[in-house]
């Protein structure tokens, strides 16, 4: 039973979330964190993408309210209304505030912004599913239209970076799909700017064309995708950025007494400007007695420039986490490491990130970031650090 | 011992294995014989870290400046004089080579020296930077 305090708030927010849905977005992709630690084993339960990310399913919005959240009602619009069997709807909407210290003139900088609006839509018949994205490109920094450029009005900013056919008979077993969404790969955080998703082909809409396929078991999954990149020419609404490269992802997860899992990946992706040949690992452990998940993935990418005399380097890029999870409170702590160039020490970056999640009520989370960069400098009276703080309000609807 | 602690032992192995191995690459390197050619720099550097979806990509232009590919970041970097390019040869050119990385603009806003640094997210190395000098002192031909 809601009380009509409930009732009027969650209408209200509502209302409020669909005005955003007009403002501002950023990308929402799985939470890796919840795997094994919520009692789920696998990504693809919670989600109705078999690799997980983006829309939950009705299994996911049940965890969110009974095993994530410290209560409330997890359904679509907290079950006031119930989509028929062959819709299913989900928003998601993130303000944030952040600050900033890179060093320089105008460092530290002081934000606050919408950081994602977008609506997911799912309609499905039998075993066919259309699966649509629709969102508005955040901006965090407002353009200074005397410098030129484009404008960042909402029109211009609406984009469509996931829509995609889908065959699925069930919940596990063989699929395929064929449109743009991101192809399994490694650990798939919400956090663009971990280097394992900003340094591995998966930054914010670099979602490619896909035609892909895999079968999802109980203690195993494999995904493979033949992908092309998105060319400028498509309008805006369907635009992307990232490297213009076509090839192949795979990914395979083996799970292991619904309390740890190893995947192996690869993708191959060929330009004209330069090719990627990389590889990798993943790994999770829960160790259910103290809370504790354990991630980790590490991928090496040798990576060619065909125009500057076919030069190539090898780069390195990982992340080690840990996170207590119980329910209602997240904390993680995580270190990360990217190197451009292996053969030049000084393209080094690391990363220690500390990340408190707070779930009061089904369909709210509060998070907080802080991260701490550093990078190697040899130019006087600069900076060998950065730091990021972050405040996010998330509702999903 | 029962196959669950066998599993949870196994894992933790696996687990440390990949830790440790994640902290032998930490150092990793030695000196930089990377070429100070446009056709590395753009798709190495400037393109990954730049032309990102909200800022100089094809979609957002932020401030008319687009990152995206190498022939449009050429274009549109000396063509804006962020970048200021000499002639291959002369005099006229030599005299120019010598100044050029100091009045090129790029490198006052990857340095963050006077102005908002560039990237605003995430400065870039500094062996970065110098390789981007070093082509500018070269002349900065769209190589």
């Amino acid at each position: 039973m809601i009380s009509p305090f409930l009732r009027r708030a969650s209408i209200l927010v509502a209302l409020v979330s669909g005005g955003l849905l007009l403002a501002s977005a950023r990308e929402a992709r799985a939470y890796p964190q919840f795997q094994f630690s919520s009692g789920t084993t696998r990504c693809g339960q919670c989600h109705y993408s078999p690799s997980g990310g983006t829309l939950i399913s009705s299994w996911g919005r049940d965890e969110a309210g009974d095993t994530i959240s410290l209560g409330g009602d997890g359904s679509f619009l907290h079950g006031l209304w119930s989509p028929p069997s062959w819709l299913a709807l989900g928003v998601d909407v993130r303000l944030a505030a952040l600050r900033n210290d890179v060093g320089g003139a105008d460092s530290p900088e002081v934000a606050f912004f919408p950081m994602q609006a977008d609506l997911y839509t799912r309609l499905a018949y039998d075993a066919f599913s259309l699966n649509v994205t629709v969102g508005a490109r955040g901006v965090v920094r407002p353009p200074d239209p005397s410098l030129g450029g484009r404008t960042s009005d909402i029109g211009s900013r609406m984009m469509s970076r996931e829509h995609y056919l889908m065959w699925r008979p069930s919940a596990t077993g063989p699929y395929v799909r064929i449109g743009r969404f991101q192809a399994p790969y490694g650990l798939r955080f919400v956090e663009h700017i971990f280097f394992v998703r900003a340094n591995t082909g998966y930054n914010l809409y670099e979602e490619t064309y896909n035609a892909s396929g895999g079968y999802v078991d109980e203690d195993w999954e494999v995904h493979a995708t033949a992908f092309t990149h998105i060319p400028n020419s498509l309008p805006d609404f369907l635009g992307a950025s990232g490297a213009a490269e076509n090839g192949g992802v795979a990914y395979g997860e083996k799970r292991f007494a619904k309390m740890a899992a190893i995947g192996l990946q690869t993708r191959i992706g060929i330009g004209k400007e330069e090719s990627r040949y990389q590889g990798g690992a993943v790994g999770k452990l829960w160790i259910e007695k103290a809370r504790l998940l354990f991630l980790g993935e590490a991928d090496f990418i040798r990576q060619q420039f065909p125009q500057a005399g076919n030069f190539a380097q090898n780069q390195f890029v990982s992340y080690t986490g840990v996170t207590y999870f119980i329910r209602g409170y997240m904390l993680g702590l995580a270190y990360e490491r990217f190197q451009e160039d292996l053969a030049v020490s000084a393209t080094g970056r690391n990363a220690g990130d500390l990340e408190v999640s707070i779930f009061p009520w089904a369909h709210f989370e509060l998070n907080l970031l802080g991260r701490y960069e550093t990078r190697a400098t040899a130019a006087p009276n600069d900076t060998t650090r950065g730091s990021l703080v972050m405040l996010q309000l998330h509702y999903y609807l | 011992m029962s196959g669950r602690q066998l599993t949870l032992r196994s894992s933790f192995g696996v687990l440390t294995a990949f830790g440790l191995l994640l902290g032998s690459l930490a150092g990793c390197g030695g000196g930089d014989n990377r070429p100070a050619r446009w056709s590395y720099i753009a798709p190495a550097i400037i393109e990954p870290n730049c032309a990102t979806v909200s800022c100089h990509s094809a979609v957002a232009q932020r401030a008319g400046v687009i990152l995206d590919t190498t022939q449009t970041a050429y274009t549109t970097l000396t063509g804006r004089h962020f970048v200021v390019t000499c002639p291959d040869s002369s005099d006229a050119g030599a005299t120019c080579r010598s100044t050029a990385a100091d009045t090129s603009e790029i490198l006052v806003l990857l340095r963050g020296q006077g102005s908002q640094r560039m990237p605003p997210d995430q400065a870039l190395p500094e062996v970065d930077i110098q390789l981007i000098q070093t082509w500018i002192a070269n002349g900065a031909q769209n190589n």
